[in-house]
């Protein structure tokens, strides 16, 4: 019996050791190699680029992805046009994580950008086409105005120059032939009329197209020039501050005062001579500024239509229309003030003479040799007091 | 030790069928080793035919296996795997076993930057004789020290599996 219970013992066990699919849990360790793939970064787009405040370049690009996932930063180089890498400057310089930088303080060339993205610390997309090239062009060394005239520092279009206004732009040492010289005149309103005209290589002075300001109104009138690129790239304006004058002076009015004793054309007597607007006063008595000047003062004696004429100007002659005096008489030490558009003649000593009291409404009638600041030539058009008849003396 | 053995011993003497037991015990619960276990698989004599438990073969599926990884991202791995035995098992666990590499030679694989995540708790059958090519997802991570030369690597991720009958 007991052998009996062994054998079933024994076939129990085997069932349990040798049935292994059926019993056992079988643990199998295998050793081998699964597969995975990485991405590659994409290659950087091409930017576009614009000058935003010069000489600061705005660069943009179009983002670029991996598996999806936003590139981490963007690497941007700056090159000649001719090929050589620049130090990117600040604001573009490093890794840049938005999708738009603007270079600050570029220097004048001709300039194209490109973008590398990076992903991590070390993945690099390959380098994008390189941008259309950005100018950053030096404007304009100065502008001069060869047709105005000149009072004292400003510079006048009158009557005679509206028509023509030829203004010469001195370029930059760093202008190209390709560059383009744009000149133009505008007024408040504000209209403007300009012309262009081929850079030179370097600096040096060019003269576009003169202008013709008939359609600008008179006043404060602004030449501006810049330089533009063949890339469309401007530089910025340099500015030549005119005056546009077309008016013609004229006699406003003419009136006598005493100043000595009434009745009698003596010292101290003024004659007030205004204009329409101030004079050039150089143009009234040569290198005359408009301080107190002497002069000599004629009273003529011519009848019933005395005249007054002042030695060695061009104030023309008042018509006294009166019998002021019965003999010429000469009053030197008067002296000439000008003060805006007044002038007045003080008489000085006057010679020996005989005066009569009389009273009339003077007549002026200038010459057109007199000129206001804009060189615009005095009408001569005679002029009676606008106070009507006085004594005057 | 194996089951013949323990055949023979049923017809020993007590003292024979007390190291019989013990040995059919050890044989029964020792499951973590990997080795050329023999599985009784001949029912119904006195004596069984002796079988061999035998690894898991792999089989490179590089080509199939899609771009995913990224330096700060994560991807999947992909296994195929053949069962030689005559009987199926069940993946229920992968880890890593070594230095992950690439085909982009050594200037990647000085900093691939990849790395496995072990996984647990599996139940992928493989039939007996078959094969089977499954995927852990998301079980891949490249960090963001990866080289630039691993752009467009394919990484091999040297893995042991275990795998229950």
């Amino acid at each position: 019996m007991r052998r009996k219970r062994n054998v079933l013992l024994g076939l129990a066990l085997l069932a349990l050791a040798g049935s292994g699919a059926a019993v056992a849990a079988w643990a199998i360790a295998s050793s081998g190699g699964g597969s995975t793939r990485a991405f590659s970064v994409p290659q950087g787009s091409t930017p576009t680029r614009a000058i935003t405040t010069w000489p600061n370049v705005a660069v943009s690009w179009a983002a670029v992805t991996v598996g999806g996932a936003a590139i981490d930063s963007y690497g941007i180089r700056r090159y000649a046009e001719a090929g050589a890498l620049q130090t990117t400057l600040a604001g573009c310089s490093g890794a840049i994580a938005a999708l738009t930088c603007s270079e600050n303080s570029v220097p004048v060339g001709r300039w194209q950008y490109t973008t590398q993205p990076q992903k991590g610390t070390s993945w690099l997309g390959a380098e994008s086409a390189k941008s259309s090239t950005v100018a950053i062009v030096a404007a304009p060394s100065s502008l001069a105005c060869t047709s105005c005239t000149t009072f004292g520092a400003t510079k006048y279009i009158n009557a005679a120059g509206k028509a023509a206004v030829s203004v010469s732009v001195t370029l930059p040492a760093t202008s190209i032939a390709s560059d383009t010289v744009n000149l133009s005149l505008a007024d408040t309103v504000p209209t403007a009329v300009g012309s262009t005209v081929a850079a030179s290589a370097g600096a040096g002075t060019v003269t576009p197209a003169a202008l013709d300001t008939t359609s600008l109104v008179d006043g404060n009138v602004t030449a501006s020039a810049h330089l533009s690129a063949n890339t469309g790239d401007l530089s910025p304006a340099t500015t030549l501050a005119l005056v546009r004058d077309t008016v013609v002076p004229t006699a406003a009015n003419i009136k006598g005062n005493n100043g000595g004793v009434a009745g009698t054309v003596d010292g101290g007597d003024t004659v007030v001579y205004t204009f329409s607007e101030a004079p050039d006063p150089a143009s009234i008595q040569a290198g005359w500024t408009g301080a107190s000047a002497a002069v000599t003062a004629n009273i003529n004696n011519v009848g019933t239509a005395d005249t007054v004429t002042v030695g060695n100007t061009n104030l023309g002659t008042v018509n006294t229309a009166a019998n002021y005096v019965t003999t010429s008489r000469t009053c030197t030490t008067s002296t000439l003030v000008l003060a805006g558009s007044v002038l007045t003649l003080t008489l000085g000593t006057c010679g020996n003479g005989t005066s009569n009291v009389a009273t009339s409404a003077f007549i002026w009638t200038p010459t057109s040799t007199m000129t206001d600041r804009a060189k615009n030539p005095m009408a001569t058009t005679a002029r009676t007091a606008t106070t009507g008849v006085t004594a005057n003396f | 030790m194996n089951v013949r053995v323990a055949v023979r011993i049923v017809a020993a003497d007590k003292v024979r069928l007390a190291l019989a037991l013990s040995a059919a015990v050890m044989m029964a619960t020792a499951t973590v080793t990997f080795g050329s276990w023999s599985v009784s698989s001949a029912p119904g004599g006195g004596y069984s035919k002796a079988v061999t438990a035998q690894s898991l073969t792999f089989t490179d599926v590089s080509g199939s296996a899609a771009a995913q990884l990224y330096p700060g991202g994560t991807g999947d791995l992909v296994v195929r795997v053949t069962n030689p035995n005559p009987f199926a098992v069940t993946i229920t666990a992968v880890s890593g076993n070594g230095t992950v590499t690439s085909d982009k030679g050594a200037a990647c694989n000085a900093s691939t930057g990849v790395t496995f995540a072990s996984t647990t708790g599996l139940t992928q059958v493989v039939g007996a004789g078959a094969s089977v090519t499954f995927t852990l997802t998301g079980k891949m991570s490249m960090s963001n020290a990866s080289a630039n030369a691993c752009q467009g690597a394919v990484f091999t991720v040297p893995v042991t599996l275990t795998a229950t009958s």
